[in-house]
């Protein structure tokens, strides 16, 4: 499996746990996330602390996933390493999602 | 039937006769050979696929036949029964041999029929087996050939190399799978304007193709396509790009296929100057290479990729190239393009090279940069398309 999910004070975190968020794994992870939805837990956070490579296909999966929650401040991503984060500062991503330094600092801002 | 006929090899006669007996009361035509080369010509000639061998075999032995007989290529599958031995040995032996089965001399009848059964039953697996690698080699055949002319499609839809009104330009173009999700042209526009872009659609192959096709003809300058629209309705060059790309956001968001969006690099030249007006939507940031300098700048920070979010908005950047600047444009395949350690390629080697070769002729860098990116790639096949556009501003109309 190249993802785990938990779900922490109704925060589902989904954790990639594949080195590489690309075409292979992309359309799984969009599928992870809308079962999540599915499943009544509407609030997610991405876990990217494995993600050693994002492409353009990652890429694609994440603002899908993110369209599915549908409001800003309900998908959060956290432990996102320089390359992907220079992915996100290149297409302006950054600006579009709440990204936290950890998986505790992020839940504690969404708790809050 | 061809499956109910089989051969029955051994240089015992008595042992072959009186199996071959069993076998034709068992409904099989069957045929014999004394020896292995007699039966290697048999099977040769009738294209038999059951075969009984003698496990003690004088001259060419049994095993020794076998192997024979598996390391030649035979159309079909054949089914190889050693018969004969006794002890738990010889079965195993047979089997390493590359028996499929093993049965001792004096077999029943009602044994017999049943490991003919299973034969027959694995014989028939073998051949639709067989049918259907050929159906699928042939089916892959077709879709390659169709394949390498849509490849051929694509590239006919490349602008040419080399001088333009005021610039001269060279590129690089690899794509992953026959045909690319990346895609670029240039072309005067009126006297005064030369336009560019390079684009590039999420993921690669067929579907990421088809969309740069249908982008490239909104482009495309002989459709009045939606850049000339813009130019004629804009008075700013600024605004004439960021709404070109723009429209193409409104355009193909919520219209492209799930999460397909691409990302780009759209611009213009006001010739008589060399002043650009770029707009870098989600694509690896252009490079000025300045000819007095030596300097290489990339420009931009960046920008939304198209037709992914409904109310992005872009920005323009601008850069003033003199006579003898080079613009380099490029898709993320060059700089990700991992060699055989998994290292990537890299803005900064690019930057350098870019440098290196600043005083290397524009019609010289294609190949330069083509054999520099495959040699890098260790191979002529590529993870994901690559692509280059290099322009040189002339001044000269």
């Amino acid at each position: 499996m190249s993802f785990e999910t938990e779900i922490k004070d109704g925060i589902a975190v989904v954790s990639v746990t594949a080195g590489r968020l690309d075409a292979n794994i992309a359309p799984d992870l969009k599928m992870a996330v809308a079962e999540i939805i599915d499943g009544g837990t509407s609030r997610i956070m991405l876990d990217l602390q494995s993600v050693q490579f994002m492409d353009s296909s990652g890429l694609g999966a994440v603002i899908s996933s993110f369209k599915l929650t549908g409001q800003k401040g309900d998908f959060v991503i956290c432990n996102m390493n320089e390359a992907v984060r220079e992915i996100f500062t290149l297409t302006h991503m950054d600006r579009l999602f709440e990204i936290y330094p950890s998986t505790d600092e992020g839940l504690q801002k969404m708790c809050a | 039937m061809e499956s109910s006929s089989a051969l029955v090899v051994g240089s015992d006669e008595e042992a072959r006769v009186a199996l071959s007996r069993q076998l034709d009361g068992a409904g099989f035509s069957t045929m014999t050979a004394a020896s292995g080369e007699q039966a290697l010509e048999i099977i040769d000639k009738t294209g038999i696929t059951l075969v009984l061998c003698d496990w003690s075999m004088t001259g060419m032995s049994g095993s020794e036949f076998c192997a024979r007989l598996r390391s030649s290529s035979k159309e079909r599958y054949v089914y190889f029964i050693f018969f004969g031995g006794s002890s738990d040995t010889s079965a195993q032996q047979a089997l390493e041999a590359g028996a499929d089965d093993f049965i001792s001399k004096t077999v029943a009848n009602e044994e017999l029929g049943v490991r003919l059964q299973s034969a027959t039953r694995i014989i028939e697996l073998q051949d639709k087996l067989a049918a259907r690698n050929d159906f699928l080699e042939y089916a892959y055949a077709s879709v390659t050939t169709d394949l390498k002319i849509a490849a051929k499609v694509q590239e006919d839809l490349l602008p040419r190399q080399f001088r333009l009104a005021g610039l001269d330009t060279n590129w690089v173009f690899k794509p992953a799978n026959f045909v690319a999700g990346d895609m670029f042209d240039y072309f005067p526009m009126g006297d005064d304007y030369f336009v560019f872009y390079i684009l590039d659609v999420e993921g690669h192959g067929i579907a990421s193709a088809l969309t740069s096709f249908a982008i490239n003809n909104q482009l495309n300058p002989s459709s009045h396509g939606i850049c000339a629209k813009s130019v004629k309705h804009n008075d700013e060059l600024s605004d004439a790009v960021t709404s070109t790309v723009n429209n193409l956001n409104l355009q193909f968001e919520g219209n492209l296929n799930s999460s397909r969006y691409f990302t780009m690099v759209f611009g213009i030249v006001e010739v008589s100057t060399g002043n650009v007006t770029l707009t870098q939507a989600g694509h690896p940031a252009p490079i000025h290479l300045q000819k007095a300098s030596g300097q290489a700048i990339s420009l931009g920070d960046g920008g939304m990729p198209v037709g992914l979010i409904k109310d992005a908005s872009y920005s323009s950047v601008n850069c003033s190239l003199k006579s003898g600047d080079r613009l380099y444009l490029y898709s993320d395949g060059m700089i990700e393009c991992e060699n055989v350690h998994g290292e990537f390629y890299g803005s900064e080697r690019l930057l350098n090279r870019i440098q290196e070769w600043r005083d290397l002729p524009i019609e010289e860098l294609g190949d330069l940069f083509d054999g520099e990116i495959t040699h890098w790639n260790g191979s002529e096949t590529f993870d994901d398309d690559v692509s280059m556009v290099i322009l040189e501003y002339t001044g000269k109309r």
